[in-house]
């Protein structure tokens, strides 16, 4: 047993009188990908805010390698190698595509290295070369995700948190963006941890799959013990009986 | 290979240098030609670049309006009366002044780079608190400390002399004097915003959570612009009160943080090439109102001229039509362009940044 990269155990985050989420636990091992499958206001994207350091816990923890981040600023948290891509493509958009990159790898302190991986990542998205010098926010939607990506990569993290990849995109982009993310852990061992609204996708990339509903996990499972989709729908809609 | 390295050198240092050298142009111009008055207008025209880009510093790179910036100036210009004031006046005065103060006589120049110590040491407390609040709190927060100096400034009679002007402050020298300082601003203003500072900032301007999330410590970022820009505030205000010769605590108030936020606004708040654009528009609308507010006399011995007050109007209005038109100000963020002739050929489109929809 490898002791989790990741560890989420008991969360409960509320906004006001809303519980966002009701006692999630939850856990990544390293070189794992899983995803967190939930509808709308499941609480998916605040999961990942309450990792990242973006909203604060009322109880229970978040553990990085062991170590208790739950209280930590976010820019602290993604120093510590945890890379959030938040939901939206949130690329900074007045700054050309090469700013966006060269943003990322100051996080690493080593410039020939962050040099070289741009370079690395230009040759991985062949787009963000060609349009190097364009200002982020003239990019498509894809591009835009594409760069969001390639920026969390240049912070050189172990783990890449991705909220809602393929929102908004064509599902012809979207399969391209789930390609480029398994050459991304193909290549440089990397830790996934990605939100979706649906399923489908998910099952062909993802090690373990945990479905949100509500603010609590309802089913968490390996992704090959769930193939016939059966199991993630009930946990998804809710329905507990057969046939309602 | 060697061409290419030159070409992006001069692709990096054009702007200032585009600028400064421009503005150089036409001082030497005002200075050969000009007659006093015009003089003493395109004086004061590079002085209030220089506080146009104290103001720029952190609202064009954090994208958060700051409204007190004017409180710096006022720190600054009066760091540098007291310092460089004659004794005599001082010891009778400002008798609340410390007496190394009052006995100090330093030289102009001098006194101006203790003023920007001065106001960045201020900008250095009140950021440390008012950066870390969010956007529009901190706008009001910033416009309170401004209302909290100038009320401190215009009462402290044994030391500011209150209500009752400073006079007798030294000059500063010619209109080159002046120039050299605007060079300067401008040189730092560009310095940052290139450095990987300046770059951080920006990224936290374009999108907060994703700059966090990119390891980057907004708050950090925001309080070492509020002190850069609060030391050229500092450097503007002590120029200005050199060339003004006499000093009150509402030169740097209300009508001067509108006037220089006009400009900021009007030339576009994104780009340092804004700043010089915003500042001699402005200031050229603004004198051929404030000669309309003169008026001028008809044949007949009457005198035809705009009611009091119609410069701030009109200038206002002024805005709103240029805001209209071009929403992110006359330059919408770019960037003085580098000539054809010079440019790279793939960095054609660097030029084109803001155009965004």
């Amino acid at each position: 047993m490898t002791e989790p990269y990741l560890e989420v155990r008991d969360l409960f985050v509320s906004y006001g009188q809303i519980a966002a989420l009701r006692g999630v636990s939850l856990h990544v091992d390293p070189g794992e990908t899983v995803c967190v499958v939930g509808p709308n206001g499941a609480g998916k994207s605040t999961l990942m805010a309450a990792i990242a350091g973006g909203a604060r816990a009322q109880r229970g923890g978040v553990y990085l390698a062991g170590q208790d981040i739950s209280s930590g600023k976010p820019e602290d948290i993604a120093r510590r190698g945890l890379s959030l891509v938040p939901e939206g493509r949130q690329i900074f958009s007045t700054l050309t595509v090469a700013e966006n990159l060269k943003l990322g790898g100051f996080m690493q302190g080593n410039a020939g290295n962050a040099r070289w991986m741009m370079n690395d990542l230009m040759d991985l998205f062949p787009i963000l070369r060609q349009r190097a010098n364009y200002p982020a926010g003239r990019l498509s939607g894809g591009e835009q995700q594409m760069l969001a990506i390639a920026r969390a990569i240049m912070t050189d993290p172990q783990l890449i948190m991705i909220d809602e990849p393929s929102l908004g995109l064509a599902p012809k982009i979207v399969d391209q963006v789930y390609e480029i993310l398994a050459e991304i852990k193909a290549r440089r061992g990397v830790t996934l941890l990605i939100n979706e609204q649906s399923s489908a996708r998910v099952l062909k990339y993802a090690d373990r799959i945990y479905v949100l509903r509500g603010g609590q996990v309802q089913l968490c499972d390996r992704a090959e013990n769930l193939t016939d989709g059966e199991a993630i729908k009930r946990a998804y809609f809710g329905f507990d009986k057969e046939g309602v | 290979m060697q061409n290419d390295k030159l070409k992006s050198l001069l692709e990096t240092v054009w702007t200032p240098f585009g600028l400064i050298a421009g503005l150089a142009v036409v001082t030497l111009f005002v200075q050969l030609m000009g007659t006093g008055t015009v003089q003493s207008f395109w004086t004061e025209i590079l002085i209030r670049i220089i506080l146009v880009t104290g103001f720029y510093i952190f609202i064009g790179n954090s994208g958060v309006f700051a409204f007190g910036h004017a409180a710096f100036a006022c720190v600054g210009g009066y760091v540098a009366a007291w310092l460089s004031m004659d004794a005599m006046f001082k010891q009778i005065m400002l008798t609340g002044l410390p007496g190394w103060v009052q006995s100090a006589h330093v030289a102009p120049w001098l006194s101006v780079f203790a003023a920007m110590a001065a106001a960045a040491v201020a900008a250095l407390v009140v950021g440390a608190v008012i950066v870390r609040l969010s956007d529009i709190a901190a706008s009001i927060a910033t416009f309170a400390f401004l209302l909290v100096v100038n009320r401190i400034y215009s009462n402290w009679d044994s030391v500011t002399g209150g209500a009752a002007p400073l006079t007798n402050i030294p000059s500063l020298g010619g209109i080159w004097a002046s120039f050299v300082f605007m060079a300067g601003a401008l040189v730092i203003a560009w310095l940052f915003q290139q450095s990987r500072f300046g770059l951080m900032l920006r990224a936290s301007r374009d999108d907060e959570v994703a700059a966090m999330a990119t390891g980057i410590s907004v708050y950090r970022m925001r309080l070492v612009a509020f002190v850069l820009s609060g030391a050229v505030m500092g450097c503007g205000g002590a120029v200005y009160s050199f060339f003004l010769g006499i000093l009150t605590a509402d030169v740097f108030y209300m009508s001067l943080t509108f006037l220089l936020l006009v400009m900021l606004v009007v030339g576009g708040a994104e780009s340092l090439t804004g700043v010089v654009v915003g500042v001699v528009a402005v200031s050229c609308v603004s004198e051929v109102l404030r000669l309309g507010e003169e008026g001028v006399a008809l044949p007949n011995g009457d005198m035809l001229a705009l009611p009091l007050g119609m410069q701030q109007i009109l200038l206002g209005i002024f805005m709103v039509f240029v805001l209209i038109n071009r929403a992110d100000g006359i330059t919408r963020g770019s960037e003085l362009p580098l000539p054809k002739a010079f440019r790279k050929p793939q960095s054609i489109v660097s030029g084109e940044r803001k155009t965004a929809s």
